[in-house]
Order: structure tokens, then C-alpha cells, then sequence
């Protein structure tokens, strides 16, 4: 009933170039490389056709590199070698008694 | 054989616990529950050696343990389910498409994205933000979406980790982006 509503031109637009929802799950795939050779021709296709998208893959891709760095400068600081040593031996001792 | 898994998995502890270790302080942020948790992860997985495969590496299951301890230890803590905060996420990523054709309702673009990349690198108040916008996902989502940046772990191993499905993956790295990129617009003005 629902889908009538929907004008041709769009439902073309969305089959053919994807909607705007599965063109900005694409981008996510692409940038690792886990994208189709259609879907790829596809998402092309629909970037140049809607300026929002290719805004949004745009500001994606700068998150990606923002949210690196900030992640990397958010890591702590690893165990020092004898709170290492003591943990995993406490580990060691514990799996013992079982 | 008792004593063979013992010394299999007290070679683990030697190999991985500083990994695991670090993994489990950055997520909970706490030195004595990230030490718990790595015991707990060892002990299960002297428990329940039998199911290990080998169809993993040894290192991906211990994780996949590690970030199951971590969920019930969040669990534990928090009143709201995390079920509910997983709905009211998906909610607010289907608010931005409409329902039938998939595109856009409405998209802002702030003044965030004029600044330019270097500045944001360096300016602590989106440096919080970003932070905020970070603990303000759903925690799978989130554990996902810092285990594909932080660690540069390739996708297979990450839904090993987490047990997700290829789909369910990337459907979740593309929600959390999507409302990630939308709390940092809101709230950097």
C-alpha cells in the first residue's frame, strides 16, 4: 500500500542508485576495502548525484582519521614489567588450584 | 591432560595478558577491575578449554571471553538494560532517513566542519566532545567501533571477537558513525 506513495522517480533513483541509507553503509565498507565491483560503480553513481552524500563520506572519512588519534592518545599506559610479572603469576597460581 | 592444559594456558598468560590487560584498563578505566577481568578471562577459558576449537587463534577467544566479561561487568553496573540504550540508538539512527525511501530527512552541517583538521587535533574541548560522543554509544557498538581504530584489527577478526555476523558488523559500525558524526555537530558550536 505504502509503496505506491513512493513517486517512480525516486523508487528508480534507490534501486538503481541506492538510497541514501545503504550509500552511507557502503562507505563505511569501502574504506576497508569489503565492497562489491557493482555496489562500488553504484555508490559512485549516487555520490554524484546527491550532494549530502558526498558531503557525509567526506566528513566520515576525516572522522575515521580524528577518532584514530584520539583513541590512540586516549590508550593508557600499558603494565610495567614487574606489575606484569606479578599479575601473571598471580594468574599462573590461580589456574593451579583448579 | 589436566596438567597439559594447564601448561597451554599458562604459556597464554605469558603471551597475551599485557594485551588483554591493556584492552581491559582502556575500557573500564579502572587498573584493579582490568586486572579481575583478565583473571576471570583465564579462568574461564581453563574452564571451558574443551570448546576451544582452534578454529581461532588462541588470541581472538581469549578476547572474545575478555569483551563478554566486560559487557557483564557494564551490565552489572548500569540500571539501564542495554538493551533499551541499543533501542533508543537505533531510533535516533533511523530518525536521520525516511522510513520508505531511504533518504535523508534532514542533515546539518555545522560549523565543525569548516575547522580545519589540525586545530581539532589539538583542541581539547572537541577532544571531550569526542570523548562524550564516544561513551554516548552503546557499548557493543562502541567496543566495536574502538576495536576497528585502535587496534587496526581487520573486520573478521573483530566479529570473532564480539560474535557478530559479517551484516550485523558493518550495520553497527555504520550506525555508530552516522550518530557519532551527529553528537559532534550538536555539540561542537
Amino acid at each position: 500500500m505504502h509503496r505506491k506513495k513512493i513517486p517512480l522517480k525516486v523508487r528508480i533513483m534507490t534501486g538503481i542508485f541506492l538510497s541514501c541509507k545503504k550509500a552511507t553503509e557502503l562507505m563505511e565498507r569501502k574504506a576497508e576495502g569489503n565492497i562489491g565491483f557493482i555496489e562500488n560503480i553504484q555508490l559512485f553513481w549516487h555520490k554524484g548525484m546527491c550532494k549530502v552524500c558526498a558531503l557525509y563520506e567526506k566528513q566520515t572519512r576525516l572522522l575515521n582519521r580524528l577518532l584514530q588519534k584520539h583513541l590512540l592518545q586516549r590508550k593508557a599506559a600499558p603494565l610495567s614489567e614487574s606489575e606484569s610479572s606479578t599479575l601473571r603469576a598471580k594468574i599462573i597460581s590461580e589456574i593451579e588450584k583448579k | 591432560m589436566n596438567y597439559n592444559e594447564k601448561a597451554i594456558l599458562s604459556d597464554w598468560v605469558h603471551q597475551f595478558t599485557n594485551e588483554l590487560f591493556a584492552w581491559a584498563l582502556y575500557k573500564t578505566g579502572s587498573k584493579e577491575n582490568a586486572e579481575d577481568l583478565v583473571q576471570d578471562t583465564f579462568l574461564s577459558a581453563f574452564s571451558a578449554f574443551d570448546t576451544f576449537t582452534g578454529q581461532s587463534s588462541p588470541k581472538t577467544w581469549l578476547f572474545r571471553i575478555l569483551n563478554n566479561k566486560i559487557v557483564d561487568s557494564y551490565r552489572r553496573s548500569k540500571k539501564i538494560p542495554l538493551e533499551l540504550v541499543e533501542d533508543a540508538a537505533k531510533e535516533r539512527f533511523d530518525k536521520n532517513f525516511n522510513a520508505e525511501t531511504g533518504m535523508w530527512n534532514e542533515f546539518e552541517a555545522g560549523q565543525i566542519w569548516s575547522v580545519e583538521e589540525k586545530h581539532l587535533l589539538d583542541d581539547p574541548k572537541f577532544q571531550n566532545i569526542l570523548a562524550v560522543c564516544l561513551d554516548n554509544l552503546p557499548l557493543k557498538w562502541n567496543i566495536a567501533l574502538t576495536s576497528k581504530y585502535l587496534s587496526e584489527k581487520k573486520s573478521e577478526e573483530i566479529c570473532k571477537e564480539l560474535d557478530l555476523t559479517a551484516s550485523n558488523y558493518w550495520q553497527i559500525i555504520h550506525r555508530a558513525k552516522l550518530l557519532l558524526r551527529q553528537c559532534i555537530e550538536k555539540k561542537y558550536r
